[in-house]
């Protein structure tokens, strides 16, 4: 806790880390490790076949990946990291000890592969002839390496869901091998190649020609390249299922719905279903009658599992709540082996950017919002974006009713009551700060204007 | 360049017919569903809580019920040369000892053969034969080594039975082989000596539950180099502005290495600069918490009265 803190009021911290990096997911996914095979396997089959309207096609959709991937996607990618470091550093501090060396190699590999999508795009031209096998095996490598960026990154986050034997070992590879890695690895390799897929039907409208020859078979190619890879995606998406701790899957109704539509997990789960079934739907028609039908159809299936791994990306990151690092590190950046001390000697005591060293009659409000800021602003805003008002709002609706020993007996028991919830981690005098100091939210609608970094404030 | 080398329209190596490439196809699928399903069979869904109930802080707190605390008793004096001789209640205990205590590695029969000494190396000695005692076979080296144990082997040492107990035990085992060295009054008289038999044993103090904890957690967080709350008061209102500056920098747990660092090298008293680079160099190792990279001018003679303040007279 030797580190100042980063609070975001209204729009929350977890809220900038989850746009950034579903961005990066979508342009990963669709646009990098699925695609970069689809294009590859066009080329290939096109020189095969002599067929340069089929070249000339996957060297544009490529055009399109190139720019986005080394655009938005390479500078997403550095906002995770920056992002993250922000807002937890105790976890990336963490994750950075485990997997050293898989850092590091995560680097090589992405330099690797904006280099080789720079080489493999510029010299698509050039590299003709006798020069295309070779061209196509820059090709090859560059899918291999968009991959194994790919498979480092899953193996981090499976580690964070489940660290599985690494809480015994603490070593990287077992780390590495953490159970919920190749389940998702599969799901996710699967996921990226029926993604890019429908993308690269979509794409190939703009490059085609209305009735034309090549956009039926675009249509239909693309339609069974997504078609082929949904079965997989399913049969990954259970394997990843079936590895998730129970009481992570407990979390699964808050996740999907959020508290306040928990009770329509049913609903959502089969409105899931329809959007993949709905995927599948139009994956075969366009093998079907790939003429019959407006364009503005191929851009569903697009939406649809855009919106799915977007939401699956929420999903996941919530439900291994309370933890940022699966039963090692709590999601407020305080690991599971040093609550002991710090219960016993105070968490503002070991805290270097706080206002306030410890409780005082005179200090208690005041030293409850350093509380607040230290232990509950990872996640929550106190005015917007699951702030904790309107969260105490909903258990107590009469806020002129709120009171310190109310509000301190919900923080006693918060872990039983909201499983997601770390249990509260201080001294007594502490945790009635904290209640304190959340009582006097309820009191009046002008909470004071926010400050962007309060902790600085001193 | 690219220009100058042969261009051709297609290449006509391999391509795969449509049934191959369904092959291909089902195969691919095949594999997915083989690796999935191995994934799925190999691996057993982690049920345990989410938090461990140990975990939680309420089940930190110290429960009501415990231990009281009592003080140890003194024990009366032993006389050695009185113990040396054996009465008939001694072997009696002394033969229920050892077959509690001994026989399970020694034997009923006290012969060394056991059934849990059988995979001990050395081997548990034959104590009906007189060959080759480590420490001695006479009746102050048998008390000499149920104390004490005998290193080097699995003997461990027995001193949880009490002195009583030991000597029944001692009487025992002499018994077993009647005609071994007998003791002088010198050698029982040294044996007295080594153990302090006739100052008589204090049993050690029962403390409570709680106490035990606290004293458990303090060995794990050093306090050392800590003040009393008075004191600490009184600092704070010479110099609040140092006492801030303090704890931000030293957290509880690194006051004993701060405190080590800082009486180690008296030359910051008088200078700030000088404490500055002290607490900088090897940051974070040396205690000080990272922030102090980031301290005024201001702040770094605060700190310096402060600790001058805290460290007077160390």
């Amino acid at each position: 806790m030797d580190l100042p803190i980063f609070f975001a009021d209204y729009f929350g911290t977890r809220t900038l880390v989850g746009i950034i990096a579903i961005i990066h997911v979508w342009i990963n996914h669709a646009f990098a490790v699925g695609m970069i095979p689809l294009v590859v396997g066009v080329e290939w089959w096109a020189h095969r076949t002599g067929r340069q309207e089929w070249d000339a096609l996957a060297h544009k959709i490529l055009g399109v990946c190139f720019i986005v991937t080394t655009t938005v996607g390479a500078l997403t990618g550095v906002g995770i990291w920056l992002s993250t470091a922000l807002v937890n550093p105790y976890a990336i501090g963490s994750l950075l000890r485990v997997f050293y060396w898989a850092w590091f190699s995560e680097w090589v590999v992405f330099v690797a592969e904006v280099s080789l999508i720079l080489v493999y795009y510029l010299t698509w031209k050039r590299m003709t002839g006798l020069r295309k096998s070779r061209h196509i095996r820059i090709g090859v490598i560059l899918g291999l390496m968009s991959w194994l960026t790919m498979a480092i990154i899953v193996a981090i986050l499976g580690f964070m869901m489940n660290p599985g034997s690494w809480l015994e070992q603490r070593d990287l590879l077992a780390g590495f091998t953490n159970p919920i890695y190749l389940p998702q690895l599969l799901f996710r390799t699967a996921a990226a190649l029926t993604m890019a897929g429908s993308l690269a039907l979509a794409l190939s409208l703009a490059f085609t020609d209305r009735d034309s020859p090549l956009r039926t078979q675009a249509i239909k190619l693309f339609s069974g390249w997504s078609l082929f890879w949904l079965a997989p995606t399913l049969i990954g998406g259970l394997a990843y299922h079936h590895v998730i701790p129970q009481a992570m899957l407990n979390n699964m109704p808050v996740a999907f719905g959020t508290q306040a539509w928990q009770d329509l997990y049913g609903q959502l789960v089969h409105f899931t279903f329809l959007a993949v079934v709905a995927v599948a739907l139009c994956s075969l028609w366009g093998l079907w009658q790939p003429l019959r039908t407006n364009p503005l159809v191929w851009i569903v299936p697009v939406l649809l599992l855009t919106g799915l791994i977007g939401y699956f990306e929420r999903t996941r990151e919530f439900i291994r709540k309370p933890y940022a690092i699966g039963y090692y590190m709590y999601a407020n950046g305080i690991r599971v082996d040093e609550v002991p001390y710090l219960v016993k000697t105070g968490v503002l005591a070991n805290c270097s950017w706080t206002t306030h060293r410890r409780v005082t009659e005179q200090n208690k409000e005041a030293a409850g919002r350093d509380l607040f800021m230290v232990l509950c602003s990872r996640c929550h805003t106190l005015n917007g974006i699951n702030s904790v008002g309107e969260n105490l709002a909903k258990m107590y609706p009469d806020q002129s009713t709120w009171s310190p020993a109310a509000i301190e007996s919900f923080l006693k028991n918060i872990h039983g009551a909201r499983p997601f919830m770390p249990p509260f981690i201080g001294t007594t005098d502490e945790r009635g700060a904290l209640a304190a100091y959340l009582a006097t939210l309820g009191n009046r609608r002008d909470i004071p204007p926010p400050v962007a970094v309060a902790a600085f404030n001193e | 360049m690219a220009n100058d080398l042969p261009t051709e329209p297609h290449d006509p190596r391999w391509l795969p017919s449509r049934a191959t490439a369904i092959l291909i196809g089902i195969g691919i699928q095949l594999l997915f569903v083989a690796i999935a399903v191995t994934l799925i069979v190999g691996s057993a869904r982690d049920t345990g809580p989410l938090v461990h109930a140990l975990l939680i802080p309420e089940d930190l707190v110290y429960p009501d019920t415990d231990l009281a605390p009592r003080a140890g008793k003194q024990q009366p004096p032993i006389d050695v040369r009185k113990m040396a001789v054996p009465t008939d209640g001694q072997l009696e205990k002394g033969n229920l000892l050892f077959a509690e205590h001994c026989a399970s590695c020694h034997g009923p029969s006290g012969a060394g053969d056991g059934p849990a000494g059988i995979a001990l190396q050395p081997p548990p000695r034959n104590l009906t034969s007189l060959s080759a005692w480590k420490q001695g076979a006479r009746f102050s080296d048998l008390y000499r080594t149920l104390t004490l144990g005998l290193p080097g082997t699995q003997m461990p040492p027995f001193d949880y039975l009490g002195d009583a107990d030991r000597f029944a035990l001692a009487h025992h085992v002499a018994g077993l082989v009647p005609e071994r060295p007998a003791d002088t009054g010198a050698s029982l008289d040294s044996l007295d000596a080594e153990f302090g038999l006739s100052a008589g044993a204090k049993e050690p103090n029962i403390v409570s539950l709680s106490t035990a904890m606290d004293r458990l957690v303090a060995e794990k967080t050093p306090a050392a180099g800590a003040l009393s709350s008075e004191r600490e008061a009184e600092l704070s209102s010479l110099e609040p502005q140092g006492t801030a500056v303090f704890s931000q920098v030293v957290h509880p747990h690194q006051l004993e290495r701060v405190s080590r660092l800082l009486l180690a090298d008296a030359s910051w008293r008088k200078d700030s600069d000088r404490l500055r680079a002290i607490a900088v160099d090897n940051l974070p190792d040396n205690g000080f918490a990272t922030r102090a990279a980031m301290l005024s001018r201001a702040d770094w003679s605060a700190l310096n009265r402060y600790l001058t303040l805290r460290f007077e007279g160390e």
